[in-house]
């Protein structure tokens, strides 16, 4: 630049830069890096044993799985039902109602938290509207659901999970273009065809990545379940937060393993979430 | 299918590819109308509860009251709680446009080559669960040098963590939708210095950007319960964490409490939607 050395431009810089960089280190690196070494045994406080102990012991276990289970079950759906919804808003005739839909389902894709989990209380709680009116058809809710349990939770969580893929998928059907269903349809192919060769190989690396992204959201999620069932279903985030709080019993660093290991999980997929990402992107913004 | 794989090839258009749009057409209404109604019955709900006089074994509330929100704004709890979310989450804000404004304009006008690590870095909250956030946060600065743990300034800079990657991407994008770069080299060959530049050129284009990245900061903050509950807990309660505690004994209260954050939330995404960016809902996962 014209107006100043080179030498002065990098300091300014790196003063520019400094305390964006000093924020992100004290208080994103830090300390989920101290976290990271504390469970091997690096710092201070814990050994390994805690990590251990989070694979070893029933009830960690347990809520491991419930809450693989979960999130996979909830990803699967959400990203199934998003999916089919978003292709419906993008072929949809009606642009007022797509314009409509995507306004929702951008609102919507921000909801959770614990005001999510009182809301579907008021509807599928025991005294809830959709159990009451059930119930006036002869039908009793709570013999075979339950808003408090593992399946209780898919069915809020969809609540986000299915515009969150909804939203994530409209710039992958944006991409699929035109000419491509009229290149199908020239050279003799059906829509099974269509569908076979172009549509779902080019949708699909955006599907998966969507899919990725929400078993991330279920898997982090605590806020909405906490809301809902309190300490009664044993979830990771549920567990970290029993054993942070010592309502049961307090380990603080039996707490802190346990949320290493969730961030693993987590971490390693969002690796993957970027990595097929990168495929998908090439048909977007072709 | 097979009476069109009958017709000459050249005949069949892109259209004529889907058959039958009326009965396609029905199909999508089907799953609009279910899809809607998912989004829309717990606001009901919840609706219905907060404004209900009894309700527990009738579908629809037995008569209508403004009695608990009148109750849930008279509470002495009331003013304190939301008081300090209003603070925390205004402080964010401020911290929060700080500390980006500067990076995000050297970004695209100096130092492109550092974009990749500011956008790690920014990004990165997306992928930390908030609960894990909040640990290693309690972790590292519950003892010395640095002892935060517990007190509201924590709080805030946790908030600043998680809003970082609403900041990135709304000053990104308004950013990306003018050309800095060469509205910065004319206004350096007219003879204003960096600064001139930034105040002058730079800062009102992207104030669009700042102004929907500080509104989505305050959205995520306001209201929130975990950082809150697990940093400053009951010594520094905010609305989030006093939603919680108050459902068990006065769930009305809870209920008009959750009706007031889904009603500023909704204003803020739609002034971003309607006033900032009308492609908001595209970009979200294009990057």
């Amino acid at each position: 630049m014209t107006i100043s050395g080179r030498a002065v431009n990098r300091i300014g810089l790196l003063v520019a830069f400094a305390p964006f960089l000093l924020f992100c280190a004290m208080f994103e690196l830090i300390p989920v890096v101290a976290l990271l070494l504390g469970s091997i045994g690096g710092i201070d406080r814990h050994s390994p044993e805690w990590i251990a102990k989070v694979f070893t012991n029933a009830t960690f276990q347990r809520s491991i799985w419930n809450s693989l289970f979960l999130s996979v079950v909830s990803s699967l759906l959400g990203a199934a039902i998003g999916t089919a919804i978003g292709y419906a808003m993008m072929r949809t005739r009606h642009a007022r109602i797509r314009s409509a839909l995507i306004a929702l389902a951008s609102l919507c894709s921000n909801a959770g938290g614990v005001s999510l989990g009182f809301a579907f209380i008021t509807i599928l709680g025991q005294a809830g509207m959709i159990t009451i009116l059930l119930r006036t058809f002869g039908i009793d809710l709570m013999d075979f659901f339950s808003i408090y349990s593992v399946v209780g939770l898919i069915v809020v969580y969809l609540y986000f999970q299915v515009p969150l893929m909804i939203v994530l998928m409209l710039p992958a059907f944006a991409g699929l273009r035109a000419d491509w269903a009229e290149a199908s349809s020239s050279l003799g192919g059906d829509q099974r065809d269509y569908w076979r060769r172009i549509g779902i190989p080019v949708l699909m690396p955006s599907i998966v990545a969507g899919t990725v992204l929400l078993f991330v959201s279920s898997m982090g999620a605590y806020a909405t379940a906490q809301a809902l069932i309190g300490s009664r279903i044993n979830l990771m985030t549920i567990q970290i937060s029993i054993l942070r709080r010592g309502e049961i019993l307090y380990q603080p660093a039996q707490a802190d393993a346990m949320a290493v290991v969730l961030l693993l999980i987590v971490a390693v997929s969002v690796l993957a979430y970027h990595l097929i990402q990168r495929r998908a992107q090439r048909w977007i913004k072709a | 299918m097979s009476v069109l794989s009958d017709a000459p090839a050249a005949l069949v258009n892109a259209e004529a590819v889907v058959p039958r749009p009326r009965r396609r057409e029905l199909g999508f209404t089907f799953l609009f109308v279910v899809f809607a109604a998912y989004m829309l019955i717990p606001l009901v709900g919840v609706f219905l509860f907060s404004i209900a006089t009894t309700w527990f074994d009738t579908v629809l509330p037995v008569g209508y009251t403004l009695e608990h929100v009148v109750e849930t704004i008279n509470d002495p709890l009331f003013v304190p709680t939301v008081g300090r979310s209003l603070i925390a989450s205004l402080a964010t804000i401020v911290v929060s446009v700080v500390l980006m404004t500067p990076v995000m304009f050297l970004l695209h006008v100096a130092a492109p080559r550092l974009r990749p690590i500011v956008e790690f870095l920014s990004l990165l909250p997306f992928a930390l669960p908030t609960i894990v956030l909040a640990l290693s946060l309690i972790r590292t600065y519950s003892a010395p040098p640095i002892v935060l743990s517990g007190t509201p300034t924590l709080l805030i800079l946790a908030y600043v963590v998680t809003g970082l990657p609403f900041m990135y991407r709304a000053v990104d994008n308004s950013l990306r939708a003018m050309d800095t770069h060469t509205l910065s080299e004319a206004s350096a060959t007219l003879g204003a210095s960096r600064w001139t530049t930034l105040r002058r050129v730079i800062l009102p284009n992207i104030s669009t950007g700042i102004a929907a990245g500080a509104l989505l900061v305050f959205s995520v903050s306001f209201g929130e319960f975990t950082l809150s509950s697990f940093i400053v807990g009951d010594a520094w309660k905010t609305s989030g964490v006093w939603t919680v505690a108050i459902w068990d004994d006065q769930p009305h209260k809870t209920t008009v409490m959750v009706m007031i954050g889904f009603v500023i939330s909704w204003l803020i995404s739609l002034i971003i939607l309607f006033a900032f960016s009308k492609r908001a809902t595209v970009e979200v996962g294009q990057r």
